[in-house]
């Protein structure tokens, strides 16, 4: 009986060896399903430097202004103008956004996952407590501890969404009116 | 150990075998390290080529304009194009392909080329080869030249047809690569590519 048991135990071994290989080797987080988005297609995405009427609040895209809202990690006290957040969100960038109601400690909790490539600003006429935004997408959320949140920017920021890859969240040096 | 034991469990040993290996095959076979075809190589080595000119055109009108508004527009080429070439350099480096080549450029979508408006064909200003849409060595020295608005609306003329030019060939890729990684990049460069066109347009009416 003991080859068998060897022989046995070696394939196992190789079978559950080579699936958690596999399994490490392509975590794909692009194929990440997250409960609860929102997909829109977006098409319009030229410069303007006039008000645009957008359909979703906070907007998920479409027409915006020439400059772009600095998003590396940036978190604004108060409300930002749209039109420079959306070509943010083109740049590749997550918006955190949240109703000025939202207790203090969720706040905190929220501007703690604020980093690179994404920013947060209140945002009083939005229907849910917490709203996540980025190119065409948007998750709701009651509250910051929420494990969707780190999903989400794991998969958003400069994700597979992003209309113009490679462009910075940097602001323009010497900003621009 | 029993031999007869042995090979009257061979079977089994096989099947984990072959199945094991398999599985770590798999793995190891993401999307990038694909076998690459000959026009994902030779859009990867053009098109970094051709986005490095935008690059030094874009900080070429910064040094010459105070206009914001250029100024700004030449601040994202510079930093989108730059990452797309890493992108795609970064791509050739995983393919174990050379980086820069010396060969003739455009050879992977020469059956379009003959077809192809010959008003957007120019010499490429490093080799002297032809590339759609680059800048020749001439006019890039006229922009090196001009200053103010005469800079501002000579650097609006060449990147608008060097970005017609690049449209041109990611849309040659996208028709031949099965690489989502590929063509998702390429189909970003040609519907961004055509917005910053119809920008830019809009600002050459100011001239």
């Amino acid at each position: 009986m003991k080859p068998l048991i060897i022989i046995v135990g070696l394939s196992v071994l190789l079978l559950v060896g080579g699936s958690w290989w596999s399994n490490n080797a392509q975590q794909k987080v692009y194929e990440q399903e997250i409960v609860g988005i929102t997909s829109t297609i977006v098409t319009d995405r030229s410069h303007v430097q006039t008000e645009v009427d957008y359909k979703d609040t906070p907007p998920v895209g479409g027409n915006h202004h020439p400059v772009w809202l600095s998003c590396n990690g940036d978190i604004y006290d108060e409300p930002v103008v749209d039109e420079n957040a959306v070509h943010s969100l083109e740049h590749g960038a997550v918006w955190i956004t949240y109703q000025p109601e939202l207790a203090a400690e969720q706040i905190e909790i929220l501007k703690g996952k604020v980093k690179g490539y994404s920013f947060m600003s209140p945002y009083p006429e939005q229907e849910s407590p917490i709203m996540l935004t980025a190119w065409g997408v948007q998750l709701p959320l009651d509250a910051a501890d929420d494990p969707r949140i780190d999903q989400f920017l794991a998969k958003f920021r400069q994700g597979p969404q992003t209309p113009e890859p490679g462009a910075t969240c940097n602001a323009i040096p010497g900003g621009m009116q | 150990m029993n031999y007869q034991a042995i090979k009257r469990q061979l079977p089994a040993l096989l099947i984990g075998i072959v199945v094991g290996v398999g599985m770590f095959l798999l793995g190891q076979n993401s999307i990038p390290l694909d076998k690459p075809n000959e026009a994902e190589i030779g859009f990867a080595q053009d098109m970094s080529v051709h986005h490095q000119q935008a690059i030094e055109m874009s900080f070429l009108v910064r040094e010459k304009t105070d206009d914001q508004e250029i100024r700004g527009f030449a601040f994202d080429i510079i930093n989108t194009q730059a990452n797309q070439r890493g992108m795609m350099l970064g791509w050739l480096d995983l393919w174990q392909q050379p980086l820069s080549t010396t060969k003739t450029p455009m050879m992977w979508m020469m059956d379009d080329m003959s077809s192809m408006d010959h008003s957007q064909m120019t010499k490429d200003f490093t080799s002297g080869a032809y590339m759609p849409g680059m800048a020749t060595s001439d006019e890039m020295q006229t922009l090196v030249e001009a200053s103010g608005t005469d800079a501002e609306q000579l650097f609006l003329e060449l990147m608008i047809r060097h970005h017609k030019g690049g449209v041109m060939m990611a849309d040659g890729v996208i028709k031949r690569s099965e690489n989502e990684t590929v063509t998702r990049l390429a189909q970003t460069m040609v519907n961004g590519q055509q917005a910053e066109i119809d920008y830019m347009n809009e600002l050459l009416t100011n001239y």
